[in-house]
């Protein structure tokens, strides 16, 4: 039986992501006290390629500027990831990681 | 500063006063007046535009000296504040402010588990706490304890869902009621603990809510009558079985006789927990497009989504409970509701899985904005008692307004022994003013037509705060501005939280 859950929350329709401006020259990279990886399966994750509407990020190209530009100004039914939540240095490191990430393998159903 | 938006009542010299004084006190760093930081904090999903509710600055302190600090200079200078915890309370508002140019505390950056305690099954939580790191943090210590989420857990706080009363799925899914003390800081700076807190030495500030003489906690939620900095909260033991079941049921007029068993099956704890009640439109928005099973104007017709329910292997109404315990208990269980439910016109579906009951984060509710997409959220909940009779008055009300409004019909209720909270999301495409426009006209018409059959609201977004306040009677607002007045004197706190202002 299929899951549904369906009590409250909210949306996660990303759309423009790759329709961003990208900028030429990267930030440098300043120092993360997170992984990314553990950042992606606490936030991100949760939606991006597991749920309607919301996308797989990794293994598409997504240019870097591209995810900050997204997670900190938000999107049609993306909730904002504020400097209060994940820092520039960590949000640069995620970024980073997700454009290197290879295109993740669906297990069969 | 002629073209920056300012605080309700502050003077630009004030307002460039109050953030010199905030970044001495967070760091500049932290003082985010800059529009490309502001504008993302006034992202709403609710049927108004960003700017309606768009706030001045936001202030990020990392600890309960820093929210002193910035609440003596928002004290002094007469700036209003709106705190907020992870500020996702999407479709009521996020972290957007009552009145526009309010400025957001936004208390993140607290985010410290300050206490365990593994006997009682108990935590004390700071503002930032997301129910991901409280459940990463609980895997660490080895204890199997189960968190109780609402539908957007990982990334929301306990503390934010509790002081909005929001709800779960699990025994445990009334949060304010698992909740047990409070920190508390007032707007003239005064800290001080809810229940057995401020007793020296507490031993039991966590297990005994009550404490002595008057219980203020439940003052402290909907409100704005103080910041609250911590919050313990209670844990519940992972039941030794659980088992979930779907309960489904053909008609829409099914809700009387669904609903009367249903509140017997509650009432003697056969079914432990609120679980939800879905109809048609809020499954098929769950799994689907609203373009690819229907083109026409307006809402989808009520019997399109039944039909195609149906196709699914579900119905009309579909209940999603968990029953949990020791095996023999949930197998005991399982058979008086199968009972119970079949003879009132059940069809079950005995092996179902919904994470959200079994401890287990997910955001697959969000899937539900997929229905239409662009965004736009808001949440009508109006309350029922759970008689047949009225939820069905209620349901056929509400469906009436918003297939008036072409606005499409969902719900998903949470059901108490006593009451139920039918929780209504209004989906509609943010980039098309004229649909926000019918969403928004939907919800005003929902709210007088409930108040004039007898049923309140359950919670509601920062846009509406003043009609269902209103809705309560003047003694009503009286005695919460009375309140208001007498801690918080200069309304720097949330001014318009659930319609309250000095």
């Amino acid at each position: 039986m299929k899951t549904l859950s369906l009590v409250a929350a909210a949306a996660l329709v990303v759309t423009p992501v790759l329709a961003l401006p990208v900028f030429a020259q990267k930030p440098p990279l300043k120092a993360s006290a997170h992984k990314p990886d553990a950042i992606w399966r606490a936030t991100c994750g949760y939606c991006h390629g597991s749920v309607p509407g919301a996308p797989e990020l990794r293994g598409i190209g997504l240019s870097e500027e591209a995810v900050v530009t997204v997670a900190r100004q938000g999107a049609p039914g993306m909730p904002v990831f504020h400097a209060s939540e994940i820092s520039d240095a960590d949000l640069r490191v995620l970024a980073r990681w997700i454009a290197k990430q290879p295109t993740p393998v669906k297990a069969a159903p | 500063m002629a073209d920056i938006l300012l605080p309700p009542g502050t003077s630009p010299a004030d307002f460039r006063s109050f953030l010199k004084s905030c970044e001495a006190a967070v760091g500049a760093e932290w003082v985010k007046s800059a529009p490309q930081d502001v504008l993302p904090y006034g992202h709403v999903a609710m049927p108004f535009d960003d700017d309606d509710h768009m706030p001045s600055a936001a202030i990020c302190p990392s600890s309960i000296e820093e929210v002193k600090a910035v609440v003596a200079i928002a004290n002094r200078l007469r700036v209003p504040l709106w705190p907020t915890s992870t500020g996702r309370n999407i479709g009521y508002g996020s972290s957007s402010v009552a009145d526009r140019g309010t400025v957001v505390l936004d208390l993140r950056r607290m985010n410290r588990i300050t206490d365990f305690d593994p006997e009682l099954g108990t935590v004390v939580v700071e503002p930032g706490v997301t129910y991901h790191q409280l459940q990463e943090f609980i895997k660490t210590t080895g204890y199997d304890f189960w968190l109780d989420f609402p539908g957007p857990g990982p990334i929301v706080s306990p503390i934010g869902n509790t002081l909005e009363r929001g709800h779960g799925v699990t025994p445990y899914g009334d949060h304010f009621a698992h909740s047990c003390g409070f920190e508390v800081l007032l707007s003239d700076g005064t800290l001080f603990r809810t229940g057995l807190g401020g007793v020296a030495d507490t031993t039991s500030w966590q297990a005994f809510r009550y404490g002595y003489g008057p219980t203020l906690d439940g003052i402290f939620t909907q409100s704005n009558f103080g910041i609250v900095t911590k919050m313990g909260l209670w844990l519940m033991p992972a039941p030794a079985a659980h088992k979930t079941v779907i309960a489904h049921w053909p008609d829409p007029s099914d809700i009387v006789r669904l609903t009367d068993t249903v509140r017997g099956l509650r009432l003697d704890g056969t079914i432990q927990t609120e679980g939800v009640l879905g109809n048609a439109g809020i499954f098929l928005a769950a799994t689907r497009r609203k373009a690819e099973v229907y083109d026409g104007p307006g809402a989808i017709p009520q019997e399109m989504a039944v039909a195609e329910l149906k196709k699914m292997g579900l119905g009309a109404w579909n209940y999603v409970f968990t029953l949990y315990g020791r095996p023999d208990r949930v197998e005991a269980d399982w058979q008086e509701a199968r009972a119970r439910l079949e003879a009132a016109g059940a069809t079950l579906i005995p092996d179902a899985k919904d994470e959200q009951q079994i401890n287990e984060l997910t955001l697959k509710s969000f899937a539900l904005f997929n229905w239409i997409g662009g965004g736009g959220l808001t949440w009508c909940a109006p309350v029922s008692p759970m008689r047949g009779t009225d939820m069905q008055r209620q349901l056929e009300l509400a469906r009436s307004i918003t297939d008036r409004h072409g606005v499409d019909f969902m719900v998903g209720t949470a059901f108490g022994e006593r009451a139920a909270l039918n929780v209504m999301p209004l989906t509609y495409d943010r980039a098309d003013k004229a649909q926000m426009a019918r969403v928004r006209a939907c919800y005003t018409e929902m709210v007088d037509a409930m108040a004039g059959a007898g049923f309140g609201m359950y919670r509601t977004s920062v846009g509406f705060m003043d009609q269902v306040a209103s809705l309560h009677g003047q003694a009503n607002l009286d005695i919460n501005r009375r309140i208001k007045r007498a801690l918080d004197p200069s309304g720097i706190i949330a001014p318009g939280k659930s319609g309250i202002r000095v």
